[in-house]
């Protein structure tokens, strides 16, 4: 667990260079992508599947997102877009090709709509946390922000 | 009535924040509400804006006789947040009314003067990031290390076809094949490890994951001719990948298997 986590926030740092992200954002990148992951893994400890363990994930994940977005004043999309790093079902895509180009084609498609519903999950997730109120983010933004300010 | 010269240059400068901010991979609520607010903040109310994933059209002055519009079409290329961030603190900074028309649209035109790429830097970012997505697959450490090798190759490859402007999903193509071949030739001189796990490795820099979040959410916000030109995207990248793949492994099988 603790060697999967090192790898995100590897991950997702590598994720915040290939998107220009700049160099001032990226502790943020990477604390809102390994909250995502966390949730994910505990999710799955307590034995969710993994297309509802990406939902809680992705959903955790937007509303740190969000949270960073009002403290450091830049859109919420920059943390979400390099945070799913850990999420995208890029395995079963993979194999989603592989075994119908093998042939295998009913095992492609059974991993196709696998697929097809994690990354469903992971978008779900974020609108459901795009969904909650700005006005909430704005209050704790500004306590944090004047805590930040006295220190 | 303001000067009619000046609405003019109100109408540029929002549209070109609004293009900027498309080009570089913003969602479309931002791209509206952005030109929405700077036609406000300098006093046109009478504005229409319409945005999909790859136009933006804008009007103001509807019902006068000094009707004015623009149109700009947009192909978004790659994300570039930095750009996204920049913009967004200059519309910001208009909305404060801190710029005159000139000076702001001035200031959007430095937004768009990027430093070059660090080649080196992001290839590296790019085989850490490949290697760690192994990781977390849960892939062993020398299966980790060649495809963070191939990850790093692949994106000094793209990074090479895109300054020779050859298409993206050519590249695609042609990429995913390479790093299939490479992980085929690692695993037949006796690398420990599973070839289908390097593969995925090597290639999520250029799996579409991103795009096709864009796409759902954009279509749950009812936008839904954006929403479908991100899920084309997302499926015509993910077919060159499967395609370029699949072109490998036939290769690969007459050659006589892994």
């Amino acid at each position: 667990m603790m060697g999967k986590t090192i790898a995100t926030i590897i991950g997702v740092w590598a994720f915040a260079v290939l998107f220009y992200v700049p160099k001032k954002q990226y502790i943020h990148c990477i604390v809102t992508g390994t909250v995502g992951y966390i949730i994910y893994l505990i999710a799955m400890n307590l034995g969710a599947s993994a297309v509802a363990a990406t939902l809680f994930a992705s959903l955790a994940m937007t509303v740190a997102a969000r949270l960073f977005s009002v403290i450091r004043m830049v859109p919420a999309t920059i943390f979400i877009v390099t945070g799913i790093f850990p999420l995208v079902p890029g395995s079963n895509l993979y194999y989603t090709a592989y075994y119908t180009l093998n042939g295998n084609v009913l095992q492609g498609v059974i991993m196709g709509v696998l697929t097809f519903k994690i990354a469903f999950a992971i978008a779900l997730g974020i609108v459901i946390g795009s969904a909650f109120p700005q006005k909430w983010f704005n209050d704790i933004g500004k306590r944090l922000r004047i805590k930040e300010n006295r220190s | 009535m303001q000067a009619l010269k000046e609405r003019k240059m109100i109408l540029n400068t929002a549209i070109l924040a609004g293009e900027l901010l498309l080009k570089n991979g913003a969602e479309i609520f931002r791209v509206n509400d952005t030109i929405y607010r700077i036609l406000e903040s300098y006093g046109v109310t009478d504005g229409r804006v319409y945005v999909i994933s790859n136009g933006i059209f804008v009007t103001i002055g509807e019902n006068t006789n000094y009707n004015y519009g623009a149109i700009r079409d947009v192909i978004p290329v790659i994300v570039r947040l930095d750009m996204i961030i920049k913009v967004n603190a200059v519309s910001r900074e208009i909305c404060e009314n801190r710029y005159s028309p000139e000076v702001a649209m001035k200031k959007l035109n430095d937004c768009t003067k990027l430093e070059k790429d660090n080649v080196p830097f992001m290839a590296f970012a790019c085989g850490m990031g490949s290697g760690a997505f192994c990781y977390i697959l849960g892939a062993r450490m020398t299966e980790c290390v060649v495809a963070a090798v191939l990850g790093i190759l692949l994106q000094i490859f793209l990074m090479f076809l895109s300054r020779r402007k050859i298409s993206y999903f050519f590249s695609c193509i042609i990429g995913s094949a390479l790093v299939t071949l490479g992980s085929a030739t690692a695993v037949h001189f006796g690398i420990n490890g599973s070839f289908n796990m390097i593969v995925i490795g090597s290639v999520i820099s250029l799996f579409p994951g991103v795009v096709f979040t864009t796409a759902v959410r954009e279509l749950f916000n009812s936008n839904y001719v954006s929403g479908i030109i991100h899920l084309m995207i997302a499926l015509m990248t993910a077919v060159c990948i499967a395609s370029g793949v699949g072109a490998a492994l036939v290769i690969i099988k007459a050659l006589g298997g892994v």
